[in-house]
């Protein structure tokens, strides 16, 4: 597992997602004022894209079907997903945002 | 200083060629004599302007730029180009693709007006007042890949704009422009707009629009598309911002095998009035038009659609389809919707579907025994349902923000309670 370098902070817009390709990971970036989260792209209930659903404080709710998730944890927060997203380790600095994940 | 004041009319006819300025005379005469609409007419029904349009001060310069919006940034991401008009003012033109050519009013021979100067008087004020504007030419055969953006803006307080953009397809081109339409919220202003479209024989047009006004303009818009044989325009309307905005829009299917396309939604808030207008007659022969549009107003918001569909007698084997869709999300909000045929010729096939009403409360009831909230529920609603629409808008990179526009206000609606 390595910090890798992923996009600029400004790039990840505010209160919304930010959907980015790591190697064969699908990865949602939120910010939430100046922290920014990192979990896996794709609702576990039907394979929608989280990057592209709403932020109501730390929770996001899946464009498709309405499951919720909290962006600091993966954990499900609404139906019909049942089962949890993964969470990414993330840093900021020097302005850009980290991701610690495993690559091949 | 007013209209009225010939010395506006002097300033602006100055700088103008002589047909231009003649033009301007003699619209001005057209202008005068005509009434502010009052909302008696069948043709201004649900509207309460609350100007004299005879008090109006024209723009005779630009004023300062405005910062980019989000549907600006998003459509200039991939556009071959930008046009953008400051209060009727062509202030740039910065084109990234050599084939299609943008001639300014004072270099041409003459203006195509989007409504005759007979229509309101707003369509001759626009004729006599506007000092500049644009005309969008593609060559014949000539195929655009990204399309053009055009950044309409209206930036001074108690003052009445008039931008003017024309867009000419030349035959089996096929071009894509995308207007966005934008001015400071609380600054009150009048914007008209004059947007006449044509596509030659086998030409194509995706042309959206992206009405953006400031919450205390009021925007008129007349646009007009004429199709040659065999031709196709396919329009986009998105209405979210404005105090007042209307469009006036007519539709000719002039050319045998011409097809024309109008989606559209719109979402009005507060106390806004989104007035929606159109005609489109049929007049060759084995013409299509489909005119979809979905619209949601909550708080004190009405919106108005009115459609006719004309088929002239020898509109022979055409077909024509309109279907309008609304939303009503609070107690005091409004929506009338009135589609209208009127055909000329027995061999044709029409329809026409209009719907106001609430979220349906079964649909909601399946989602929530499904295992969402109430919110939640609402929110996936409101999402198919203008989904459906943004999906069919001709030029794609708009859809997103437009998308993210809508949920926005939906949601700011939800959380200070303002549903029923």
């Amino acid at each position: 597992m390595s910090w890798i370098k992923i996009v600029e902070v400004d790039r990840v817009p505010q209160g919304a997602g930010l959907r980015v390709d790591v190697a064969d990971d699908r990865v949602a970036l939120f910010r939430i004022g100046s922290d920014v989260y990192a979990i896996g792209d794709l609702c576990s209930h039907a394979e929608a894209s989280l990057s592209e659903g709403e932020l109501f404080g730390t929770e996001v709710e899946c464009p498709r079907h309405g499951s919720a998730f909290d962006v600091t944890t993966g954990a499900v927060l609404s139906l019909p997903a049942t089962k949890p997203v993964p969470v990414y380790d993330v840093k900021v600095e020097d302005g850009f945002v980290f991701l610690r994940l495993e690559v091949s | 200083m007013s209209a009225l004041d010939t010395t506006v009319l002097d300033t602006l006819t100055e700088s103008q060629p002589p047909w231009r300025a003649a033009q301007m005379k003699a619209a001005l005469t057209a202008f005068e004599s005509q009434a502010t609409p009052t909302g008696a007419e069948e043709e201004w029904r649900y509207v309460d302007l609350g100007i004299d349009a005879a008090d109006l001060i024209p723009a005779t310069q630009a004023g300062e730029k405005l910062p980019p919006g989000p549907f600006l940034t998003e459509a200039l991401a991939q556009s071959s180009g930008r046009v953008t008009i400051i209060d009727g003012v062509v202030t740039e033109v910065a084109l990234d693709d050599d084939a299609i050519a943008v001639r300014r009013t004072a270099d041409l021979d003459e203006l195509a007006p989007a409504a005759a100067v007979g229509k309101d008087k707003f369509a001759a004020a626009h004729l006599a007042f506007s000092p500049d504007g644009v005309r969008v030419e593609i060559p014949a055969r000539y195929v655009m890949t990204r399309p053009l953006v055009i950044d309409v803006q209206a930036t001074q307080e108690g003052v009445a704009t008039f931008p003017h953009v024309e867009v000419a397809v030349a035959a089996e081109a096929d071009a894509g422009v995308v207007v966005v339409y934008r001015s400071p919220d609380g600054s009150e202003m009048l914007a008209v707009p004059g947007i006449t479209l044509e596509a030659d024989d086998g030409g194509r047009l995706r042309f959206v629009s992206v009405q953006g006004w400031g919450d205390q303009t009021i925007g008129l818009v007349h646009q007009r598309l004429r199709l040659g044989r065999d031709a196709t325009g396919r329009l986009g309307e998105v209405g979210l911002g404005s105090r007042i905005g209307r469009l006036d829009l007519d539709v000719q299917l002039e050319g045998a095998g011409s097809s024309a396309e109008v989606v559209g939604l719109y979402f009005g808030e507060g106390h806004q009035t989104l007035d929606y207008r159109m005609v489109i007659t049929h007049i060759g022969r084995n013409t299509s038009s489909d005119v979809f549009l979905k619209g949601a107003v909550e708080d004190h918001a009405q919106s108005i659609f009115t459609g006719l569909l004309r088929i002239e007698k020898d509109a022979i084997r055409s077909s024509a389809f309109e279907t309008n869709r609304n939303l009503v999300l609070s107690e005091d909000a409004k929506a009338h919707s009135v589609p209208n045929l009127e055909i000329l010729c027995d061999d044709v096939v029409c329809g026409h579907g209009s719907s106001v009403g609430p979220l349906e409360e079964e649909h909601l009831y399946y989602l929530q025994s499904r295992g969402l909230s109430r919110a939640r529920a609402e929110r996936m609603l409101i999402r198919g349902f203008f989904t459906e629409v943004i999906d069919r808008l001709p030029v794609p990179v708009v859809g997103k923000p437009v998308q993210e526009a809508v949920f926005r206000r939906f949601v700011e609606a939800q959380e200070t309670g303002r549903l029923r």
